[in-house]
């Protein structure tokens, strides 16, 4: 038995005169584009690929499993949930944003004026909340775990900037790895954005940290909170408020957990100055 | 709800009660993520109210709030950083060897293998699947030859197979399927 997409791809002499556009077309994209009711099949200008369906039984047996993965995909592909109160927030979105309902008289009677004023104000906050809405959502990402686990691992595999000994002048380190002693660190992007990678040790445990800046105020509360495993890493994100920090330890979740639990030892609650960080960083050593 | 308005055309609270799950589902196949999804449902009712006298016959609406969900969508894109374009390799017909029948398409699964093809296989698969869009509909709409849609489509259709199908540790891309209606593996040589 031959293989129907190879007799497909090289020239043959099976294949009918230039009927059309798609007699160049391969068999298999052919099969593939034809909806699973199979009503273009019954185009004239396919009739000639039609033809050659019909006499092979392997290309048959083809056209219906790909007709039958298609409507297992179609109906997997409608099969989506609303978001609860979607309906209610795109309602007021309207109700906000829509024209006066009837034509103004040509007298606008004072009542009717400030009803106008109190409309433009609402519109003008609508906008307002939407344009921020904009920015707050406006991100490369979804900012799911796994996508931020994707992010680290590619950072951290693919991108191997030249590392500088120490630590950068000024660098805050999250809260909770105060703790941690820095070996190297270098620039790069995460997220598109400026960052810096760290290489990390403490209790003889490894670990990178990507710090960037945060967007905006407000994503912060959209990141993920588990941890992500990958293998050979566990990545998580930390919680600071002035930048986003992706922390990758080599290990698995509890790898992580002890490596960040180290740093919740022996610190001091509330916030921390620049001598107490110093200070910090002298016991670290 | 308002009624409908004297010229029978729907009004917007209609289009939302009757479209909202569609404009969203659809929003957010293209999308790919609920965010934007929500983003682009609210713009697009927004923009049929605007544009409500547009709609001329109640029965098209869906087609019409679809195709206003597609080009802000475009549109979307088009002002964001040119994203990669995914792999634009052909793809092996994995899924020609693959048992397919039983297969149970998880709906995360579904969605994590949408996050991974590029946007434009994102939309002409949204076009297939959701929409039911014929190669010709597709290729009208984006004024490309038919041939080019349908190799669009067959390459991002296999893609999105392959990475719905779980990882095989060995696969021959060139064996014929078996007889049959079901996509069947090659038996191994003796």
């Amino acid at each position: 038995m031959t293989d129907p997409r190879s007799q497909d791809r090289q020239p043959s002499p099976a294949r009918p005169p230039a009927e059309s556009e798609l007699s160049d077309v391969a068999l298999d994209d052919v099969l593939e584009a034809c909806q699973p009711s199979g009503r273009e099949l019954r185009d004239p200008e396919l009739a000639s690929i039609a033809r050659r369906i019909a006499e092979q039984p392997q290309l048959i047996a083809r056209l219906r499993a790909t007709q039958a993965a298609d409507r297992r995909l179609a109906e997997a592909f409608r099969a989506v949930e609303i978001p609860p109160g979607l309906k209610d927030r795109v309602l007021a979105a309207l109700a906000a944003a829509a024209p006066g309902e009837s034509a103004e008289p040509a007298d606008v009677a004072r009542p009717a004026r400030r009803a106008r004023a109190w409309a433009a104000a609402l519109t003008l906050t609508a906008a307002a909340a939407l344009l921020l809405a904009f920015f707050y959502w406006r991100s490369p990402s979804s900012y799911r775990a796994d996508s931020i686990a994707d992010y680290a691992q590619r950072a951290l595999e693919n991108g191997k900037p030249p590392f500088r000994p120490g630590a950068p002048a000024d660098l805050e380190l999250p809260p909770r790895l105060a703790g941690a002693r820095i070996e190297s660190w270098a620039p790069t992007t995460f997220l598109e954005r400026e960052a810096m990678l760290l290489r990390l040790e403490r209790n003889g445990v490894r670990a990178t940290l990507i710090l960037a800046p945060l967007r905006g105020p407000t994503i912060a509360g959209r990141l993920p909170r588990n941890v992500y495993t990958t293998g050979k890493l566990a990545i998580g994100v930390l919680p600071d408020r002035k930048q986003l920090c992706v922390l990758a330890v080599e290990g698995d979740a509890t790898a992580y957990r002890r490596f960040v639990e180290g740093g919740a030892v022996a610190r001091t609650p509330g916030p921390r100055s620049r001598v107490s960080r110093a200070a910090a960083r002298l016991e670290s050593c | 709800m308002s009624a409908p308005s004297a010229a029978g055309r729907p009004t917007i609270d209609d289009l939302v009660r009757d479209c909202l799950t569609d404009v969203y589902g659809y929003a957010y196949r293209l999308a790919g993520n609920q965010v934007e999804a929500e983003d682009l449902t609210q713009q697009t009712f927004l923009t049929a109210q605007q544009k409500l006298d547009q709609l001329r016959q109640a029965a098209n609406a869906r087609a019409w709030l679809r195709s206003i969900v597609r080009r802000l969508f475009l549109a979307e894109r088009r002002r964001k950083a040119p994203l990669p374009a995914g792999d634009l390799a052909d793809q092996p017909n994995r899924a020609a060897e693959e048992p397919w029948d039983g297969f149970p398409i998880d709906r995360q699964v579904l969605d994590r293998a949408l996050e991974q093809l590029s946007d434009e296989q994102r939309l002409v698969l949204t076009r297939f699947y959701f929409e039911e869009a014929t190669y010709r509909e597709i290729a009208s709409e984006c004024e490309a030859p038919l041939g080019t849609v349908m190799s669009r489509l067959a390459r991002a259709k296999r893609r999105l197979r392959n990475l719905l199908l779980p990882k095989a540790e060995s696969t021959s891309h060139n064996a014929p399927p078996a007889a049959g209606a079901t996509w069947t593996k090659p038996m191994a040589p003796a």
